[in-house]
């Protein structure tokens, strides 16, 4: 069973090693902060607006959404810049 | 082993974030307290009471750019009392952009249901579906550490997580055999349970998420007990898609899991039974959900906008033999259904007000009234 669970391990780690060395396509890189806030955010709940918190607490919702949906950084950065209204 | 290598992760993550929480005098440290509150009303033939009142506090802290710590204390009152809980502390840090290490008590992502799309504001309905809640099956809390992310390829996305826990605790006692505790605080033996999601999202504008998730354990039973080496293993499949239909101005919502748990064949003891004799049942039982909501948010009117529409159908089957099993009237082991009618109120982008009808085998009909705040 414990080699099951190596080899397991170590195709996972391998597909997303590859899969995460493929650059996102132009389209995605250059997504705006609105669009993805509403296409990311949307995915599970209402989208939420500028002024439901502050600044600094963006950036704290970005950390844990990052966390709790998966989205990648670049997306986290950009949805908050947008949201702090940058 | 693999208990220091455990200890050593979660001693390290602790350590780190108690280091910057010393020297971080400048007040950079950053945090949040958010949380929400909800209050239940269950109307059938038999009672017609507020059963529940709720209220969890999450607080975040940002330690430093690359530590995190999220914690959440959840007050229940079902039960007739107060009951308080730790529902997650978890330290975080992120080795790298797409790579975050944690440790502590958390909820995996096995499967989407647990943990995201059946919380809070995010459930369309004021129930869970049938093996998803209580007495369910798949892991709901875990206590260990894990890493987890997401990452863009070309046009679509993936995430990941992966986790390393004290597993799940076989239950042995006469109403519960062969079911499991799945959110203890502290082991019951020296084995761990690995497991893990990947989450794909093939469409450009993330609108499909699909998933697929697995949990292990070799062991489950207390230490040197006779139940120790009883093993589970189980698998999930999760889908979530959102799509604005422009023609009439509304989101369709539609939501799905399957959840598989297949437990070693063990003879377990009878109750009081004085002889000391066993019986024994295969152990397999298989969960599934699927949802749609439409609401018509893009319409002028302001009520109208804000309602929501949501159907959901459950399927539970439970094993024959089981004293958790499933019977219906005839006496005969089939699957434990549910249908679910929803009538949702958004007062707010997380607060809700939802109506629900809902039949399920078993029990008489029944109408939810929840009132759901998120802050």
């Amino acid at each position: 069973m414990k080699k099951v669970y190596i080899i397991f391990v170590f195709i996972l780690a391998s597909t997303l090693t590859l899969l995460n060395s493929c650059a996102p396509t132009a389209m995605i890189a250059e997504k705006s902060g609105a669009q993805l806030w509403g296409e990311n955010c949307n995915r599970c709940h209402n989208a939420p607006s500028q002024d439901q918190y502050a600044k600094e607490q963006w950036e704290i919702i970005g950390t844990h959404m990052k966390m709790k949906a998966g989205i990648t950084n670049d997306e986290m950065t950009k949805i908050v810049a947008f949201l702090k209204g940058e | 082993m693999k208990n220091k290598i455990l200890l050593f992760c979660i001693v390290t993550v602790f350590s780190a974030t108690q280091l910057v929480a010393q020297t971080n005098n400048s007040g950079n440290t950053k945090l949040l307290i958010t949380g929400h509150a909800s209050v239940t009303a269950i109307l059938d033939t038999g009672q017609s009471s507020f059963t529940d009142a709720n209220f969890s506090a999450i607080f975040l802290y940002q330690l430093a750019p690359k530590l995190f710590v999220e914690s959440e204390i959840e007050i229940e009152t079902g039960d007739g009392v107060a009951d308080i809980g730790l529902e997650h502390a978890n330290l975080v840090w992120m080795v790298g952009k797409n790579v975050l290490f944690h440790a502590g008590r958390f909820i995996p992502h096995f499967g989407m249901y647990r943990g995201r799309l059946g919380e809070g504001f995010m459930n369309r309905f004021a129930s869970n579906p049938v093996g998803f809640g209580d007495g369910g099956i798949g892991t709901m809390e875990a206590v260990g550490f894990g890493v987890q992310g997401g990452f863009a390829a070309g046009c679509s996305k993936f995430n990941y997580d992966g986790w390393v826990s004290n597993g799940p605790q076989l239950l042995t006692d006469a109403e519960n055999t062969g079911q499991f505790d799945y959110e203890a605080y502290t082991d019951n033996n020296k084995n761990k349970a690995i497991g893990g999601r990947i989450g794909f999202l093939p469409l450009s504008n993330s609108s499909l998420e699909i998933g697929a998730s697995f949990e292990s354990t070799n062991k489950t039973g207390s230490q040197y007990s006779a139940d120790e080496s009883v093993g589970v293993i189980a698998y999930a499949v999760d889908l979530n898609y959102f799509h604005m239909i422009k023609a009439i101005k509304s989101t369709l919502r539609v939501q799905g899991e399957f959840k598989k748990q297949d437990v070693d064949k063990h003879d377990y003891l009878i109750p009081d039974d004085e002889f000391g004799g066993t019986y024994t049942f295969d152990n397999t039982a298989q969960t599934y959900y699927i949802l749609a909501s439409l609401r018509p948010g893009g319409v002028e009117n302001k009520v109208l906008r804000n309602l929501e529409v949501a159907l959901r159908y459950s399927s539970y089957k439970t094993p024959d033999g089981a004293p958790w099993a499933y019977y219906d009237t005839n006496g005969k082991n089939t699957d434990l259904t549910q249908t679910a009618f929803g009538l949702n109120y958004w007062l707010k982008w997380n607060c809700v007000a939802k109506l629900c009808y809902q039949m399920q085998d078993g029990v008489t009909d029944q109408v939810f009234i929840q009132l759901f705040y998120g802050f």
